[in-house]
């Protein structure tokens, strides 16, 4: 599968696709966006079959990318990890469609819970 | 509802999950006007962009950790303790890594919630009045923070109000 990191901090790009791995999740194609403006783009042009995007970013943040998406017809699986976590910021995660909502710090197990019915 | 403070537990706990590896803490003494300079400083914010907290971490512990978050070489980490400056990399990751501790701040329903503004990386000036609460006596944790396989340093973490 094509995967698309989005956070506009490299080291959480590389943290990400570690624990991916950690998890048990190798051999995908993985993709990265250091902002929402890059994310969206990316995901328009490469179509990853998911996104996992951190909230806070330049140019566009998380959610925004993920409303932009859907007003454009993209259902891809997307979902947030990020190190911020309100009712109003996951209530708003689900009602723009998002298939999970990961808090930093997080471990390679709770990858495994979250993304195995969706990685296979 | 004023913030509490993290346990040291808390603080240990989330060391060890953000950096994947075994952390020990203790106590320790806080942190002196001399040691500023040499001190990484995050300052965090209600909703209102007022100051609500500041942690310092030393420079040990800001390379060491910064070091152990992106897996690179403990050597690396110790060249800039000697040099007394973060390389640019290094910063970056303790400034991730201050991004990820808001979380110790946040743990407790019905609080305002509170959000990284800044980190000052030694060679930068420190903001007067993050600098006065990160001195002061009051709501305060100072902790040795000791990662596994890299070193240890001083985390510093003091509540404005």
């Amino acid at each position: 599968m094509k995967i698309l990191i989005a956070d506009d901090s490299r080291v959480m790009r590389q943290i990400v696709s570690r624990t991916l791995r950690q998890a048990g999740f190798e051999g995908h194609d993985l993709l990265e966006a250091a902002d929402g403006r890059q994310a969206y783009d990316k995901a328009m042009e490469e179509k990853p079959d998911l996104i996992i995007s951190d909230w806070n970013m330049p140019e566009m943040t998380g959610v925004e990318v993920l409303r932009k998406l859907r007003a454009s017809g993209n259902d891809v699986t997307f979902g947030f990890v990020t190190s911020e976590c309100t009712k109003e910021m996951q209530e708003q995660a689900e009602e723009a469609g998002a298939a999970f909502f990961i808090i930093k710090p997080f471990t390679p197990e709770r990858f495994a819970e979250v993304f195995a019915p969706i990685l296979g | 509802m004023p913030h509490n403070l993290p346990t040291a537990h808390a603080v240990r706990s989330m060391f060890e999950d953000l950096l994947g590896r075994e952390v020990t803490v203790d106590s320790a003494n806080p942190v002196s006007a001399d040691d500023l300079p040499k001190t990484v400083v995050a300052i965090y914010v209600d909703e209102s962009t007022r100051l609500a907290a500041v942690a310092g971490l030393d420079l040990p512990l800001a390379a060491y950790a910064g070091a152990a978050l992106g897996l690179l070489p403990v050597g690396g980490a110790e060249d800039c303790i000697e040099i007394g400056e973060l390389s640019s990399v290094l910063a970056e990751n303790v400034k991730e890594l201050c991004n990820v501790l808001t979380g110790l701040l946040n743990r407790e329903e019905g609080n305002p919630r509170l959000s990284l503004y800044q980190v000052v990386v030694p060679g930068e000036p420190v903001p007067r009045d993050a600098a006065a609460h990160l001195l002061a006596l009051g709501r305060r944790i100072d902790l040795r923070v000791d990662v596994s396989r890299y070193g240890a340093g001083r985390f510093s973490l003091a509540l404005a109000a």
